[in-house]
């Protein structure tokens, strides 16, 4: 009845908002600032402290060479933010350029460029990874560009529809009477409308990037060995779990989760926030 | 120097044609009035002088040369909504500029306040709005304006001022004008000629 009612539930999504966005910037924070501070030393190797079970000293245990875990934990997830950032930032890119071409720029190029998405979207993309990664040579260009050019279809189409809603809007009828061009059009009147989407887009982008990240490196086609990624942790981890050393795999694994699942709730409570559509249940 | 239409059809997919061999002119200088029912495509029509949309078949000449595809067009239609007319997220300042630096004078004349350039469009009323459509529309290259029911969303005292001031103007550059409207005390006031869109038909 009470206009308070109505505004609850975007309040609590608000809310949300503030909570998963809160626990984002605490994790982040602490990785970045482990990464800068942590001390290199722990990870040489060092044959006196093998195989360690979690500790006061070392707080993830010790893997099979002796280097403390949680160093490389924290070394690993540094690297999995960077790339995330990176990779989300490239496909975003794609997927905001493509998807409002598509729309803007006529039946023809609408015509290409969807038939480049259903294609892309034909491919496992898992094999197109590997291959896009394993063409350009493993490493961060690999891993960045085997994620980026397999990543951007769903959210260039998300673009596409939005911008053909808004394409006859009578002011983008009346700045192509003034003589503006598409390229104007795009940039002033079409990308600030689809800013959030593209937002969104980015955050959601985000935990996926680091997931495929450490499954690429797992499976081999990512960083090499020495590198202190979390796919290689994990892959190192895993011959030891049966052995009982649980901590190898299971503990780099659940920071892995945290950091995702913060991401991926942060992205969703965004677009609760920004889509009406959502936002009013 | 007018606009000439010659031989205009046009319809839309799948429904009959709006217009069939529709030709008329209207001077430099001339006011024009377009008058019909609703749904008899007088809209359609503004549209189609302004290259909104392009004729099925026919021609459309602006002082002899064909209306232009790209780049700005001499003919420039005035909406009936002015608030989907321009962009909600641009203050009004920047929404003037699109066009070109518009003279003090024309505000003046239009009576758009200098305070208003620093608002948003959700913060000025409709006929506030439309004031600044039309100087928008009146950009140095503009040879004739087509206004579709410019002022019929406004009560009688806005639709007076906008038609003065508008009218001033239009008098003194020797710009041609079309009126569509379905208010015959209004084209009766304003204009030289009325023609109704149901002669088009057939």
């Amino acid at each position: 009845m009470s206009t308070a009612t109505d505004h609850r539930p975007r309040l609590r999504a608000r809310r949300d908002v503030v909570v998963s966005l809160s626990t984002v910037v605490l994790l982040v924070t602490c990785v970045v600032a482990g990464h800068l501070f942590l001390d290199d030393t722990a990870l040489r190797p060092n044959s006196a402290l093998r195989l360690l079970p979690p500790s006061i000293g070392h707080p993830f245990g010790t893997d099979h060479l002796g280097r403390d875990l949680f160093t490389r934990v924290v070394k690993g997830l540094a690297l999995s933010l960077g790339i995330g950032v990176l990779t989300a930032a490239i496909s975003t890119v794609i997927s905001a350029v493509l998807g409002i071409c598509a729309a803007l720029l006529g039946r023809r190029v609408d015509g290409v460029i969807s038939w480049l998405i259903d294609l892309s979207i034909g491919i496992p993309h898992l094999i197109f990874m590997i291959l896009l990664a394993f063409t350009v040579g493993g490493g961060i260009p690999g891993i960045v560009l085997g994620i980026a050019f397999t990543h951007w279809m769903s959210l260039a189409l998300l673009v596409r529809a939005d911008v053909k809603q808004i394409r006859d809007a009578e002011f983008i009828l009346v700045a192509r009477g003034l003589g503006r061009s598409s390229l104007f059009i795009a940039c002033r009147h079409v990308l600030p409308l689809v800013l959030p989407q593209l937002l969104v887009g980015f955050v959601l982008m985000f935990p996926h990037v680091i997931l495929h990240e450490a499954a690429l490196t797992f499976l081999g086609f990512g960083f090499s060995p020495q590198t202190p990624a979390i796919g290689i942790l994990l892959s190192e981890g895993m011959p030891h779990i049966s052995s009982g050393m649980w901590w190898l795999a299971v503990l780099p694994g659940l920071a892995l989760l945290l950091l995702v699942l913060g991401f991926a709730r942060l992205g969703d409570r965004v677009r609760t926030v920004l889509d009406p559509a959502t936002s009013n249940g | 120097m007018a606009l000439t239409v010659s031989g205009l059809s046009y319809g839309y997919a799948g429904g009959k044609l709006l217009y069939r061999d529709a030709s008329f002119r209207v001077e430099a200088g001339a006011v024009v009035g377009i008058t019909g029912p609703s749904g008899s495509g007088k809209s359609t029509l503004g549209a189609l002088l302004a290259g909104d949309l392009r004729a099925r078949s026919g021609e459309i000449t602006i002082d002899g040369a064909p209306l232009p595809r790209r780049g700005f067009r001499p003919v420039q239609l005035i909406h009936q909504h002015p608030e989907r007319a321009v962009n909600n997220k641009w203050r009004m300042r920047s929404v003037l500029r699109e066009s070109h630096e518009v003279p003090q004078e024309t505000l003046d004349l239009l009576g758009i306040r200098s305070e208003w350039l620093d608002r948003w469009p959700a913060e000025l009323s409709g006929g506030e709005l439309q004031r600044f459509c039309i100087a928008r529309a009146l950009h140095p290259a503009t040879r004739y304006l087509v206004a579709d029911e410019m002022t019929a969303m406004f009560d009688a005292i806005t639709q007076a001022q906008i038609w003065h001031a508008l009218s001033g103007i239009v008098r003194e550059r020797g710009l041609g004008m079309v009126v569509i409207s379905h208010e015959p005390a209004l084209l009766d006031r304003l204009c030289d000629e009325q023609i109704a869109v149901e002669s088009f038909r057939d």
